[in-house]
């Protein structure tokens, strides 16, 4: 038998103080693990946004309200179509491709699902009040949208013929070339939960549309999507020509407040908004939650600690004889410290693995609800609660510990 | 063996002075077997502490096999008492989560055996006391006959030179405190082992070879050491 089978046996013998105690610990290491894990790939996906995305604009009517830039045409509020030929006509420096979406809630196999409107590029160029340009339009057509930025640093929207061609690739680029008119992209969740598949034929709103490709999963609310060309959802809609965003896809982020002030000139009766101001709400809430996250696990800790205390002090209280008969054994009173300090250090390990596992099962199978992204552990978090455990745990014991090194072995001959 | 000299003890009690032990000298030679009698808290387990390591004296000095004992770090006390000292309980103390054969084993686990010398040399004891099926058993699965059984063989585990039982009868039936007291005499005579026992027993403590009494905190020798070799 050695003296860690001792506070093993301990233990087993009186699991329920030990195991509340560990149970303290590990909600506190829950705490922190999962809402770091979520803050922190909530963190890392604005950062992969805004990799993607950072030249982008949004233009919205002023009054619409905007939380997320994959939902930015979720909303009622809308816009004339004929803004895109204003932006094409101005030749704003940097622009390589626009994506002008309309939003119409509607429901397919009794299933409600988003169809949005999507005009493909080719259709720049086909509406009759924009052929009076059809010169500079054929130029435009073969290369961007609006005037060459001198000098660019690069391209956020490498995109090519081919690229655009490729329906599938509608998901990454957000850019198609061609669309018919009763042709629909069906998102990776939609396509699941309505049981679609390409060259399907689907019935939406009394007319008759094929499946011309399902798209892969992007991570985004586009998943959950349904996407048609612009002009028969706005024929749908009864709604006539109009969007509710124009997504504007600049060459690189230098040309991005250039293109702001310009589009805010030129359009002022809409809003125009770049992705860092979208992403800045909530990289001020990822950073808020990390920080409250941090403050919750101090005060959890704080009471595991206060649990572990009075755990310790109850034991070497009900135990004074035994700890005492082990004294007239010849323990140490650093050994009877020591079996203290081991009991609290094994509550503080387990209870932060628990923690660890439990905080990890919780960001998991919560976190895509609260932040719809892909979960990663904060390594951070797991460290800082493992290690924190352990300190919480042997500092709120070390009082308790003195208490069983200065008992008087006396007590062992006493009835108690 | 044992030379203690002016010992005496005083306890502060709600700001007034109380004398458990009046100043007492007494010495006790290797292999001896002294039984010390006197009503409930005249200070006979104070005189077990003491003597143990365990309390130390307000004034004099305890001199066990050669050492000071209060002169010893705490450490080093402990360590003596593991090695020198056993102790025989009245209530037996065994710890009610472990086995018979791991509560014999405790002296030799504090001591850093290795786990195959304690666990032979407890199944020795065990079965020495006939207790080898129940090596298994909780304290509470004993009765308390087997429970003292077991504690003498916690207590005899690190051949200690000296044994300090406090009522070690107290609490069973005469078969089994028969038998207690045959394996205590065994032992001394055996092992040359010095046996100090506090009891209520007057006929145990006659079959001492010396008799000790204490009457409010005083130390009296009542039946003087035998002379062996013309007994």
């Amino acid at each position: 038998m050695t003296i860690r089978s001792l506070v093993w046996k301990e233990i087993l013998q009186r699991p329920a103080p030990t195991v509340a105690a560990l149970l303290a610990v590990a909600l506190g290491v829950a705490a922190l693990v999962s809402v770091q894990s979520i803050a922190t790939s909530s963190e890392a996906q604005v950062a992969r946004q805004m990799n993607e995305l950072g030249a982008n604009l949004l233009v919205l009517p002023k009054s619409a309200d905007l939380q997320d830039y994959y939902a930015a045409d979720l909303h009622n509020e809308t816009l004339p179509e004929e803004y895109v030929t204003t932006i094409i006509l101005a030749q704003a420096v940097g622009v390589e491709e626009m994506a002008p979406k309309l939003c119409l809630q509607t429901t397919i196999d009794e299933k409600d699902v988003t169809l949005t409107g999507i005009l493909p590029r080719t259709e720049f160029f086909e509406k009759s009040s924009w052929q009076s340009v059809d010169l500079m339009f054929q130029e435009m057509e073969e290369t961007q949208l609006g005037s060459k930025h001198e000098n660019c640093t690069g391209r956020t929207c490498q995109l090519t013929d081919a690229d655009m061609q490729d329906l599938k690739s509608y998901a990454k680029t957000r850019v198609v070339h061609d669309l018919a008119p009763f042709s629909i992209l069906v998102g990776a969740d939609a396509a699941r939960e309505l049981n679609v598949s390409e060259e399907d034929e689907v019935e939406i709103m009394g007319e008759s549309f094929k499946v011309a490709a399902v798209l892969p999963a992007s991570g985004t609310v586009d998943d959950q999507r349904v996407f048609a060309h612009l002009h028969t959802v706005q024929d749908l809609s009864g709604m006539g020509p109009v969007v509710n965003v124009i997504e504007v896809m600049g060459c690189c982020e230098d040309v991005t407040d250039g293109l702001v002030a310009e589009l805010e000139e030129l359009l002022p009766d809409a809003r125009v908004i770049t992705i860092s101001q979208l992403v800045e709400a909530q990289v001020s809430m990822n950073r808020l939650m990390s920080r409250l996250s941090y403050l919750l696990f101090a005060i959890l800790m704080l009471v595991g600690g206060a649990s572990i205390a009075s755990v310790m002090f109850a034991n070497v209280s009900e135990r004074r004889r035994e700890l005492g008969t082990l004294l007239a054994l010849g323990a140490t009173p650093a050994l009877l410290q020591r079996l203290v300090l081991m009991k609290a250090s094994l509550i503080g390990v387990v209870g932060g693995a628990v923690g660890l596992l439990f905080g990890a099962v919780l960001a998991f199978v919560c976190g895509p609800m609260v932040v719809d992204v892909p979960l990663d552990l904060s390594l951070q978090a797991i460290g800082w609660g493992l290690i924190s455990a352990l300190i919480v745990a042997m500092l709120f014991s070390y009082f308790p510990a003195r208490k069983a090194g200065h008992l008087d072995p006396s007590v062992c001959f006493q009835d108690v | 063996m044992i030379q203690i000299e002016n010992v005496s003890k005083e306890y502060q009690r709600r700001g007034r002075s109380v004398t458990a032990l009046q100043p007492a000298t007494l010495s006790v030679e290797q292999g001896e077997f002294v039984s010390i009698v006197g009503p409930s808290g005249s200070g006979k387990t104070t005189l077990l502490s003491m003597l143990g390591g365990m309390l130390a004296p307000t004034s004099g000095t305890v001199m066990v096999l050669g050492e000071n004992l209060y002169q010893l770090d705490v450490s080093a006390r402990s360590r003596f008492r593991n090695e020198k000292i056993g102790f025989v309980f009245q209530n037996f103390n065994l710890v009610p989560w472990l086995t018979a054969l791991e509560n014999v084993q405790l002296p030799l686990t504090i001591g850093r055996a290795e786990a195959a010398v304690q666990r032979n040399r407890a199944l020795e004891l065990l079965e020495r006391f006939g207790l080898a099926d129940r090596a298994d058993h909780k304290p509470s699965e004993l009765s308390a006959g087997q429970q003292q059984r077991v504690a003498l063989a916690r207590t005899l585990i690190s051949t200690p030179r000296l044994i300090l039982a406090d009522e070690p009868t107290g609490n069973l039936d005469p078969d089994s405190r028969a038998m207690v007291m045959e394996t205590l005499r065994e032992c001394q005579k055996q092992f040359d082992q010095t046996v100090i026992l506090v009891t209520h027993d007057s006929s145990i403590a006659e079959s001492a070879e010396r008799k000790l009494r204490i009457t409010e905190g005083v130390l009296t020798e009542e039946q003087p050491r035998l002379n062996v070799a013309s007994a």
